[in-house]
C-alpha cells in the first residue's frame, strides 16, 4: 500500500555525524540527504564504511556523546536532532523501530523472547499484563513463528537463525512503529532464509502499512525487495531513486561500478569487474567528489568542489556531474 | 539444573574423602606431635611417650586413620587435644561466627563493588573512574590486618562508633560486633570484584543487545537493571566462587585482629598446637562449606543464565 | 600574714586529703574486664600444660601454702602453720579450720590427702616431679596433715605452694562423669569447684571466661576485710597486642597483660592508664649445643668452652636490651632470674661486652679463622629475629657467620628435644619459687642433658644432688652460689636479659598484680569510682 500523504514520512537533510576516536574526531556521515515515503521500502546500499549503519543510528540518535549528530531529521515534520533524550525515547521503539544484523548478539541471551517483547510494550503502551502477554504471542504469530504460545517463553539460543531474526522483528514491531530501520537484517543468514525474511518484511509493509529503510551491501536484496534505493559512498549519498531506473541506467559512476561488479547469472563465464582501489578513510575527502580517485569518468571538474546532489531525472537524484554520460548497463529487473 | 543436583552432591563425596586423607597425612608430616605441642619446654621423652599413648597417637598411622573414618561415619570428629572436649562441640561453637562474618563480608563486598563498578564503567576513563580505580587499588594492596587495625583504631577506639573487637554477647550484639571485621574482609574482596566487574560492565555496555534495548526506547534504568546488571552478575558470581578461598584465608587474620572467636583462628591454633582432631575436623568442615558455596554459585548462575541449562 | 596561714592550712589540708585518698577504703564489688592473649585449655591443677591454665588456676584453687607478695616467701594458705622434723623427712601442717570449697562443703583432710596423692602420681600430668620426694600423706586427726618424704627435700614447702598442689574436692571430683582420672578431670574442669578467691561462672571458649567471687574464700586483707573485693572478673580473649591496647585506651577493658615493650613508654604517658612493670622470673637467652658433633655429624665449634665464652663476650647485651626491650630489660648475671630464691648475681653481669677479649679467646681456642653457626628462631616472634640479627652482626666482627632459620614453635621444640640444633632462642619463667626447677632443667646432666645441650659438669651435678636434700638454708644458698658460678664460667648458654611483666590497667584499677611466676592475682584488685 504505497500512498503519498502529501509529504515524506522521514526527511533527512545535511545529516552529519562525527565520532570521537583515539585519533580525534571522525566524520562517518558526511552530509546525507534522504526521503522516505510512507509505506515504502527504501534500500540504503554501499560498501562497509560507507556510513549506512551510522545513518540509521543517527536517525534514532543512538550515537553516544562525545559523538555528535548535526543536520535535520524531519520525522512527520518534527526535527529529531534537537530533541531531548526523554523525547527521543518516546519515538524509539514506538514510532520508529530498529532491527540489527546478528540476532544472536542483539538479543539479550538471559531474557526470554517474550520478556523482551513485553519490555517494549510496557514502555510504550498502556496494556495490562495479560493484554501484553496476548500481544506478544500475536506478534510471534505475525512474524511467522510456529507454536507462538510456547515459544514466547523460550530464550534466544533456543531459536534457529532465521527464527531468531523473526523474533527480533517481532520485538521491534511490538508497539506498531510506522518506520522500521533494518540494519543488514539478512547478511548473517543463508540465502533461503534471507529470502523468507525479505518476504516477511514486504508482507509486514503490506499488512501494517509500515515503511522500511533496508540497509544492505547486497544489490540483489535491493533489487528483490526495495522500492527506492539510496547509494552511499564515503558517508555521502551518491545516487537516489526508484530501484528499476537506477539499476537500469545508473546516473553515478559508483553505482555503475557496483552494478558491473556483480556477477551476472545470464552471462556466465564473464570476468568480474571490481572497482579498483578502496573507499577513502573518513575525513580525507575534502571539497571534491569522493569517488574521484577510483572513477573512470573523472575529470578536473570533479575536483572543483563537492558535487551537489541534484535531480538527474524524474524522481531521481545524483551527485555525479558526469551522470548522464555513463554507459548504460542492462539490469534484469 | 535441579535435575543434576543429586549428581552434583554425589560428586562431592570423593572430593571430601580425598581431602580427609590428604589432611590426615599432611598434619602428621609436620615435625612434632600433639604431646610435644602440649608439653612445650617441659617435654621429657617419658612424658611425651606417656601422653601420646594416652591420646592414642602412638598407634600406627593406618590404625589411626581407620579409627578416624569409623568415628566420622558416626558424626564423631574425635576429642580436641588442647580443649579436651569433642571437636564437634568446638566447631559448633565457632562455625556460626565465621559463617556470619563471611556472609556479611560478601554482602559488603557486593554492596561496595557493584554500584562503584557500574559508576566506573559508565564513566569510563573520566575522573571518577580513575579515582575509583585508584582507591580500590590501594584497598587491594593494603594488607588485611592493617586495614583492620586502622578501622579498629579510628572507628572503634577514637570515634566509638563500633566496639573495639570481640564478639559481645547475644545475637544482635554479635552481629554489630561483626560489622567492622566484615567490612575489613569485604574491602579486599570488593577490590577484586570491582576491577573485573568494571571490565565486564564495559564489555556489556558495548554489547549489541544493550544498543537494541536502547533502540526500543525503554528507560535507561531499565536498560541498566534488566540488561546490563543481569548479564554482569553472572561474571560476578563466578568471580565470587573463585575468591571464596582467599576470603576464608583472610578470615584467619581478621579473626585474630578483631578477637572474633571463629573457625579461622581455631584452625591456625590447631595446626601450631598439632591438635590433629581439630585440624582434620575443621578442614573437612571448611571443605564442605566451600563446596556448598560453589554449588550455590553454580545454581545461581544457571538461574541467571538460561544458556547453561541446555 | 593571714593569707600565709590560709595558704598553709590549705596546703596541709590538701596533703591530708591526698594521703587519705591513697589509703582510702577499697571499693567492694564491681566487675573487672581483663583481656588475655590466649585462652585456657584445661582448668585442672594436675593435668594442665599451659601457662594460660596455671595463671587462672591460682584464682580458682588454694594450696596449703601460699606464695608471699614478693613471690619468694611463703605464707599460710589452707594450712595455717607448718613445721619440719629435724631430719627434714617429715612435715606437719595444721589445716585451717572452717575452710570451705565454693559450694559450701568443708575442706577436709581427706581432700588434702587425695589431692596430693593425685598430684604426685607419676601417671598424672607433667608436674608430679615437683612432689617426687613425697613418700606418704596422712591425717592423724581431722586438722593435721603429716607428709613423710623419701629423703629431705628443702623445696617441699615451695612445692606445696605451687598450682599443681591445689586442694580439690575429692567427693565432687569422683562424682564427675567418666571412668578414668583423665575423663573425670576433663569433665570436672568444665565446672571446677575450688577454695580460691574466685569460682568459674561461665566459659565461652575462645571468647570469654567469667569468674565470680567465691563467698567462702578464707582470705582477708590486712584490715580483716573478706577477699576478693571484686564481684566478678571477665576474661576476654584478644590475641592481637595492638587490639588489646586499643580496647584499653577506649575503656572497653580495664586491664590487660603482655604489653609489647615498644608500647610501654606510650602507655606510661597516657593519663588514663597505669603501666605496671612487675618483677618477673622471665629470662631470655640462647640455648646452645655443647656436644662435639651436631646431630648430622658435623663438628661443633661450640663444644669448646673458650669459643662459648668468646661468643658470649661478643654479644652487647646493652644494645639488645635497648633495641628489643626498649630499655626495660636488665642483663643476666646468672642462668637464674634475679627474682628466684638463692639467686647469685654478685659477680656482675655475665660476660659484659668485650670484643677484644672475645677475639683473644677465639684465638686461644684456634678458631680465629671464622666458622659458621646456625640458630633456630620462632617464626612470628619479632623479638627473636631482631635479637638474632643483631647478634649476627656482632659476631661477624669475629669472622663468625650466623645463619638464622625460622620455624613454628612445635617444630622448634622438636629440634630442641632431640638435640637437633646448634643455637636456639629460649625463654623461661619459673613455675615454682625455688631454684631447683630451672637448675634441674638447664644445668643437671642426668635429667635432660642440661637442656639438651650435652654440657656435663660433674661438680654441678653433685652440688645439685646435694642441694636437693640440703636442709640448712645457708648451706643450700652456698651450694647454689657455686653452681651458678660454675655455670656462668662454663657458658653452656648465651646469656641475654631479664624482663619484667608488662601489664597495663585503667587508672581506676587498684591492686591488680602479676606474681614473678606470672600468676594474675585479682584478690586485692578493685575499681575506684
Amino acid at each position: 500500500m504505497m500512498h503519498d500523504n502529501g509529504g515524506p514520512l522521514l526527511s533527512i537533510r545535511a545529516l552529519r555525524t562525527t565520532l570521537a576516536t583515539e585519533g580525534g574526531r571522525v566524520t562517518v556521515v558526511d552530509g546525507v540527504d534522504l526521503d522516505v515515503q510512507p509505506g515504502e521500502i527504501l534500500g540504503l546500499v554501499g560498501e562497509s564504511g560507507s556510513g549506512k549503519s551510522m545513518t540509521l543510528r543517527s536517525i534514532l540518535r543512538l550515537i553516544r556523546p562525545p559523538g555528535q549528530v548535526t543536520g535535520q531529521v524531519l520525522w512527520r515534520g518534527r526535527d529529531l536532532v534537537p530533541l531531548r533524550e526523554a523525547e527521543m525515547r518516546a519515538i524509539r521503539g514506538r514510532e520508529i523501530g530498529m532491527i540489527f544484523q546478528e540476532p544472536m548478539t542483539a538479543l539479550n541471551p538471559v531474557l526470554s523472547v517474550g520478556a523482551q517483547i513485553l519490555e517494549n510494550l510496557a514502555a510504550h503502551t498502556d496494556l495490562g499484563r495479560a493484554a501484553r502477554r496476548a500481544r506478544a504471542v500475536e506478534l510471534l504469530n505475525l512474524v511467522g513463528i510456529p507454536a507462538p504460545a510456547q515459544r514466547v517463553h523460550d530464550f534466544p539460543h533456543q531459536f534457529s537463525g532465521g527464527m531468531r531474526q523473526r523474533a527480533m522483528i517481532a520485538i521491534a514491531l511490538a508497539s506498531n512503529p510506522t518506520l522500521l530501520l533494518a540494519d543488514e537484517p539478512t547478511t548473517a543468514l543463508d540465502v533461503t532464509i534471507q529470502d523468507q525474511i525479505l518476504k516477511l518484511l514486504q508482507h509486514l509493509r503490506e499488512t501494517l502499512g509500515m515503511a522500511v529503510i533496508l540497509v544492505t551491501h547486497d544489490l540483489g536484496v535491493v533489487a528483490q525487495s526495495c522500492d527506492r534505493v539510496a547509494v552511499l559512498y564515503a558517508g555521502r549519498v551518491a545516487e537516489y531513486g526508484a530501484v528499476g531506473p537506477v539499476f537500469a541506467t545508473p546516473r553515478h559512476a559508483y553505482t555503475l561500478g557496483l552494478l558491473r561488479s556483480v556477477p551476472d547469472a545470464r552471462h556466465a563465464r564473464q570476468p568480474l569487474r571490481p572497482i579498483a582501489g578502496a573507499p577513502p578513510p573518513p575525513d580525507t575527502v575534502g571539497a571534491t567528489c569522493a569517488f574521484m580517485p577510483r572513477c573512470g569518468f573523472a575529470t578536473a571538474a570533479c575536483a572543483a568542489g563537492r558535487p551537489p546532489l541534484v535531480p538527474a531525472a524524474e524522481g531521481r537524484l545524483s551527485a555525479c556531474i558526469h551522470g548522464d554520460r555513463l554507459e548504460a548497463t542492462e539490469w534484469a529487473a | 539444573m535441579l535435575a543434576r543436583l543429586p549428581g552434583r552432591l554425589l560428586q562431592m563425596i570423593p572430593t571430601f574423602i580425598l581431602i580427609g586423607v590428604v589432611v590426615f597425612v599432611l598434619i602428621r608430616l609436620l615435625p612434632g606431635n600433639p604431646a610435644a605441642a602440649l608439653l612445650g619446654i617441659h617435654a621429657t621423652p617419658e612424658a611425651l611417650a606417656r601422653i601420646n599413648a594416652q591420646l592414642g597417637f602412638n598407634r600406627p598411622i593406618w590404625v589411626q586413620f581407620l579409627l578416624f573414618v569409623g568415628r566420622l561415619l558416626h558424626g564423631d570428629l574425635g576429642i580436641s587435644v588442647s580443649e579436651r572436649i569433642p571437636v564437634t562441640e568446638v566447631i559448633a561453637r565457632r562455625l556460626p561466627v565465621t559463617l556470619a562474618l563471611v556472609v556479611m563480608a560478601a554482602a559488603f563486598a557486593l554492596i561496595l563493588a557493584l554500584p562503584l563498578a557500574f559508576v566506573a564503567a559508565l564513566r569510563q576513563n573520566r575522573a571518577s573512574d580513575v579515582a575509583l580505580r585508584g582507591v580500590f587499588q590501594v584497598g587491594l594492596s593494603t594488607p588485611v590486618f592493617y586495614i583492620g587495625l586502622l578501622m579498629l583504631g579510628f572507628l572503634g577506639a577514637q570515634l566509638h562508633w563500633f566496639p573495639v573487637g570481640g564478639i559481645g554477647s547475644g545475637f544482635w550484639s554479635g552481629l554489630y560486633h561483626l560489622i567492622l571485621p566484615a567490612l575489613t574482609l569485604g574491602v579486599g574482596l570488593a577490590a577484586i570484584l570491582m576491577r573485573s566487574l568494571r571490565s565486564t560492565v564495559i564489555g556489556v555496555l558495548r554489547a549489541e543487545y544493550v544498543e537494541f534495548a536502547r533502540a526500543k526506547g525503554i528507560a535507561p534504568w531499565r536498560v541498566l537493571t534488566g540488561h546490563v546488571l543481569r548479564n554482569s552478575l553472572i561474571t560476578t558470581l563466578a568471580l565470587f566462587g573463585l575468591n571464596i578461598g582467599t576470603l576464608l584465608g583472610n578470615t584467619v587474620i581478621v579473626e585474630n585482629v578483631f578477637a572474633v572467636p571463629g573457625i579461622g583462628g581455631l584452625l591456625v591454633e590447631a595446626i601450631f598446637g598439632r591438635d590433629y582432631p581439630v585440624v582434620q575436623g575443621v578442614t573437612l568442615v571448611l571443605a564442605v562449606m566451600v563446596s556448598i558455596v560453589f554449588l550455590l554459585t553454580d545454581i545461581a548462575e544457571s538461574w541467571l543464565d538460561p544458556r547453561l541449562n541446555s | 600574714m593571714k593569707s600565709l596561714l590560709l595558704r598553709t592550712a590549705f596546703a596541709l589540708g590538701t596533703l591530708f586529703a591526698l594521703n587519705a585518698a591513697a589509703y582510702a577504703d577499697p571499693v567492694m564489688g564491681g566487675t573487672l574486664r581483663f583481656a588475655r592473649n590466649t585462652d585456657s585449655e584445661i582448668l585442672d591443677p594436675v593435668l594442665n600444660n599451659a601457662n594460660a591454665d596455671i595463671w587462672i588456676l591460682t584464682n580458682l584453687y588454694s594450696t596449703l601454702i601460699l606464695p608471699g607478695p614478693d613471690g619468694q616467701s611463703l605464707v599460710p594458705g589452707l594450712a595455717t602453720k607448718w613445721s619440719a622434723s629435724p631430719d627434714g623427712k617429715t612435715y606437719t601442717l595444721t589445716l585451717r579450720q572452717g575452710a570451705k570449697f565454693a559450694d559450701g562443703s568443708p575442706v577436709t583432710t581427706d581432700d588434702v590427702i587425695w589431692s596430693l596423692n593425685r598430684a604426685r602420681n607419676p601417671n598424672n600430668g607433667i608436674w608430679n616431679f615437683l612432689l617426687v620426694s613425697i613418700a606418704n600423706v596422712a591425717a592423724p586427726d581431722d586438722h593435721t596433715i603429716v607428709i613423710t618424704l623419701k629423703n629431705p627435700d628443702p623445696s617441699i614447702p615451695a612445692a606445696l605452694a605451687t598450682f599443681n598442689s591445689a586442694i580439690m574436692p575429692h567427693k565432687l571430683f569422683e562424682a564427675a562423669k567418666g571412668t578414668t582420672d583423665t575423663e573425670k578431670a576433663n569433665n570436672f574442669a568444665l565446672h571446677p569447684i575450688g577454695s580460691g578467691p574466685f569460682v568459674l561462672s561461665s566459659w565461652q571458649r575462645g571468647s570469654k571466661m567469667v569468674l565470680k567471687r567465691n563467698p567462702y574464700y578464707f582470705g582477708t586483707d590486712s584490715a580483716g576485710r573478706h577477699l576478693p573485693y571484686l564481684d566478678e572478673v571477665d576474661l576476654t580473649i584478644v590475641p592481637d597486642d595492638a587490639t588489646r591496647i586499643l580496647q584499653l585506651q577506649a575503656g572497653q577493658i580495664d586491664a590487660t597483660e603482655f604489653i609489647p615493650y615498644e608500647r610501654v613508654k606510650e602507655l606510661q604517658s597516657d593519663p588514663n592508664i597505669t603501666m605496671d612493670l612487675f618483677p618477673s622470673t622471665q629470662v631470655t637467652y640462647l640455648q646452645l649445643n655443647a656436644m662435639p658433633t651436631l646431630k648430622d655429624g658435623t663438628p661443633n665449634p661450640l663444644s669448646n668452652v673458650k669459643v662459648r665464652q668468646a661468643l658470649n663476650y661478643a654479644i652487647s647485651k646493652k644494645a639488645i636490651i635497648q633495641v628489643v626491650t626498649h630499655g626495660l630489660g636488665t642483663p643476666m648475671h646468672s642462668y637464674l632470674s634475679s627474682a628466684t630464691p638463692d639467686y647469685y648475681g654478685g659477680d656482675g653481669p655475665a660476660y659484659p661486652f668485650d670484643m677484644a677479649k672475645a677475639k683473644q679467646l677465639l684465638k686461644e681456642a684456634g678458631y680465629d679463622k671464622g666458622f659458621t653457626l646456625t640458630a633456630l628462631a620462632q617464626a612470628g616472634k619479632a623479638n627473636d629475629t631482631t635479637t638474632l640479627t643483631m647478634i649476627q652482626q656482632m659476631w661477624a666482627a669475629l669472622g663468625v657467620k650466623l645463619k638464622i632459620q625460622q620455624m613454628d614453635e612445635t617444630t622448634l621444640d622438636n629440634h630442641r628435644n632431640s638435640s637437633d640444633f646448634q643455637i636456639l632462642s629460649a625463654y623461661w619463667t619459673n613455675d615454682i619459687a625455688d631454684p631447683n626447677e630451672l637448675t634441674d632443667y638447664a644445668a643437671y646432666y642426668p635429667n635432660i642433658k642440661s637442656q639438651y645441650s650435652g654440657w656435663k659438669n660433674d661438680e654441678v651435678d653433685k652440688l645439685f644432688e646435694q642441694s636437693q636434700t640440703e636442709l640448712d638454708p645457708a648451706k643450700r644458698t652456698a651450694e647454689y652460689k657455686k653452681i651458678q658460678q660454675i655455670y656462668v664460667a662454663n657458658a653452656p648458654e648465651f646469656f641475654l636479659y631479664e624482663t619484667p611483666f608488662a601489664a597495663a590497667t585503667r587508672k581506676t584499677v587498684i591492686g591488680f598484680k602479676q606474681s614473678p611466676l606470672g600468676n594474675d592475682i585479682f584478690d586485692e584488685a578493685y575499681i575506684q569510682k
